[in-house]
């Protein structure tokens, strides 16, 4: 908050009341954050947006009328400063890229705590973008595991534990960390050794930092 | 025993009587007519030696008038001539003859047909000379010789014709069975599956008629099985139809109610900072909202992994064995996959993450397996799963029911392929899937 005494505009858009009255009071108590318009529907959310000028629109992608995605393309092909924020219920990492891709600053889903919709506001109020933190962690692993990288064959949770072996943890330490049995991890780490052809984690802390998966 | 088999043996069976009686007729003839032959033959010697005896001089020699006697009727049979004299001095005339066939009769035909000996005794008294005795004895070979051949001819006929008729009836009859062959084998793989198969015309009526018949089961069961296939196939299709409704349901209603309950309660919260029980009631709302949603979220995930749809069918496998993995701390699921399998169905993916679903589900909750593997492998025209466990297994005919294997293989055989089973008790489960790859038709 550059200007403490000006408050952030929003144009809160969703398909459901509920969600609309539930955020929409979390935003109104919010200080610094002013709700100008609601929109429940993509071309309610265009007209919206060209008739009160937000700051920031919060946005669901599932619209009944226009995609979500095609309102933000919309909306930033009219205004490329447009500040959009996606809150949606898919937790996909397809759908984060292509919000992304389309022009949002930010994308959280509605699982997040409410007080990171707060947060993301805010954040990108200040003209930072903002990304849900598992998402975040989500895309990143999923960049890292790119169709040709030698990660490809790992499952997600795979690809979890081989940053985790490669960052230096042990066995137990791992299980903790993602609450599973030690004998689970266990067997993961026989299996990312198998399918990355390493013998030892030392190869694997190699492999990662070579790939730069992990920070040498 | 073999129809054929039976025929031949009645047959053999019949013709070893024939042969029986006709062998003892063939005997009992030879017997007869050797012992009138030699009879015969003796008596007309003694005849004829007594009238030559009748007419000769004192000076004659007997032996001379027996053997120009012999000379003049020929050499037809087998004698033997005694002259014995009132001295007890015996001379023996056996006239030379040949045999009338070089055929030796065996022993036994020798035995069974050979008349008593039956010697013709006379006395004769050559007027002016010395009296004696005459024995003529005819030998019965050469009618025992006769008799066999004729025995033999009829014998021989009677075996030559058993024998025919036996290959007759065998070879006409295999001829006539083969297609008895062709009906069973063509029978058994219907029992195998095969309702392709069908049966050509015989040229037999009765059994063109079992062949018209069977073709026609065959096609009623083709169809049948092609209308299950359909229906099977329907009813998956709007299974998962209400299933993803249902999810998106969830999703829409449910999660976003939840969420915006979150919400309101986190805010409620924030509005009364001096009325830390409303605060802490507000923070039980918000914690609890928060459980339904991931409840939510974990049902959602069930009725319809969103990840199948939007990542394709290798991420969604992975995941389904990684939050296995991740709730079922003494087992382990092994999960590879080889090929591309972007292009597959929509109804095709569905299905095949629901088997590795169910197999899954089983092997944790049945077979109670300390290890899984799940391979998927995509083959030239061909997609094979295959998801084995080193559980308690279990005998293939007695599989329990609850297992869900009826509508796994419903799914497989709703894709056009087909599921196999293989287990045993204590040697855990192979579920193998092998279906032809349904591609993807936009829409």
């Amino acid at each position: 908050m550059a200007d403490p005494g000006r408050l952030i505009r929003v144009l809160l858009v969703d398909d459901h009341a509920v969600v609309r009255a539930g955020y929409g009071t979390l935003l109104k108590d919010a200080p610094g954050i002013e709700i100008v318009a609601e929109a429940e529907g993509g071309n309610a959310a265009l007209r919206a947006y060209v008739e009160h000028d937000p700051e920031i629109v919060i946005m669901d992608l599932s619209l009944p009328d226009l995609g979500g995605i095609e309102v933000i393309r919309r909306i930033v092909a009219r205004n490329p400063a447009a500040k959009v924020l996606v809150f949606s219920m898919h937790e996909d990492t397809v759908f984060v890229e292509q919000a992304l891709a389309a022009g949002a600053r930010g994308y959280i889903t509605k699982n997040s705590a409410p007080q990171v919709l707060l947060d993301a506001v805010r954040h990108i109020a200040r003209g930072e973008s903002y990304l849900d933190e598992g998402i975040a962690q989500r895309l990143a692993w999923q960049r890292a595991r790119g169709r040709n990288s030698p990660f490809a064959a790992l499952s997600t949770r795979e690809f979890e534990i081989f940053c985790l072996l490669a960052e230096g943890l042990n066995a137990s330490e791992i299980s903790r960390r993602l609450s599973l049995s030690s004998k689970t991890v266990a067997n993961y780490t026989t299996q990312i050794k198998a399918k990355l052809g390493a013998a030892t984690v030392a190869e694997l802390a190699r492999l990662a930092i070579r790939h730069g998966v992990v920070q040498a | 025993m073999s129809l054929r088999f039976r025929l031949n043996l009645l047959i053999t069976l019949m013709f070893v009587v024939i042969l029986i009686a006709g062998a003892l007729l063939v005997v009992h003839n030879a017997r007869r007519s050797v012992a009138e032959e030699t009879d015969a033959t003796s008596s007309l010697t003694v005849q004829l030696l007594e009238v030559a005896f009748a007419n000769i001089g004192p000076d004659h020699n007997p032996m001379d008038v027996v053997l120009g006697h012999l000379g003049r009727y020929g050499r037809t049979r087998h004698l033997h001539i005694d002259l014995i004299d009132e001295g007890g001095w015996r001379q023996r005339i056996t006239p030379e003859q040949g045999s009338l066939s070089d055929t030796i009769p065996p022993d036994w035909f020798v035995g069974l047909v050979r008349p008593a000996p039956q010697p013709i005794v006379r006395e004769i008294a050559v007027p002016g000379s010395s009296r004696f005795r005459i024995v003529v004895q005819a030998d019965p070979g050469d009618e025992i010789r006769e008799a066999w051949k004729e025995a033999r001819a009829t014998l021989g006929l009677l075996v030559t014709f058993c024998l025919l008729a036996n290959g007759l009836v065998f070879f006409t009859l295999g001829h006539w069975l083969r297609p008895i062959d062709q009906i069973l084998r063509a029978l058994d793989r219907i029992g195998q599956g095969d309702y392709h198969s069908r049966l050509p015309a015989i040229g037999l009526p009765e059994l063109d008629s079992i062949a018209g018949n069977f073709n026609h089961m065959a096609e009623a069961l083709e169809t049948s099985r092609e209308q299950n296939r359909q229906l099977a196939q329907k009813s998956l299709a709007i299974r998962e139809q209400e299933r993803r409704f249902l999810a998106h349901e969830l999703h829409d209603e449910l999660g976003q109610s939840v969420s915006a309950i979150k919400a309101l309660a986190v805010s409620i919260g924030q509005r009364a900072p001096e009325q830390p029980e409303i605060a802490a009631s507000a923070g039980t709302i918000a914690q609890t909202a928060h459980r339904i949603y991931e409840a939510v979220r974990g049902m959602m995930r069930q009725l319809r992994p969103v990840i199948l749809d939007e990542l394709g069918l290798v991420p969604a496998l992975q995941n389904l064995t990684d939050e296995w993995n991740e709730h079922h701390e003494d087992s382990f699921c092994h999960f590879a996959a080889d090929g591309d399998f972007a292009d597959l169905g929509d109804d095709m993916r569905i299905n095949l993450y629901r088997i590795v679903q169910e197999a899954l589900t089983n092997a944790a909750r049945h077979a109670r397996a300390s290890e899984v593997t799940v391979d998927l492998q995509r083959r030239p025209g061909r997609i094979e799963l295959r998801i084995a466990d080193n559980g308690v297994g279990m005998t293939p005919a007695v599989i329990k029911p609850g297992l869900g294997l009826p509508g796994m293989r419903e799914r497989a055989e709703s894709m056009g392929g087909r599921l196999t089973l293989t287990s045993k008790p204590g040697y855990g489960m192979v579920i193998e899937v092998s279906v032809p790859p349904a591609v993807k038709t936009d829409g």
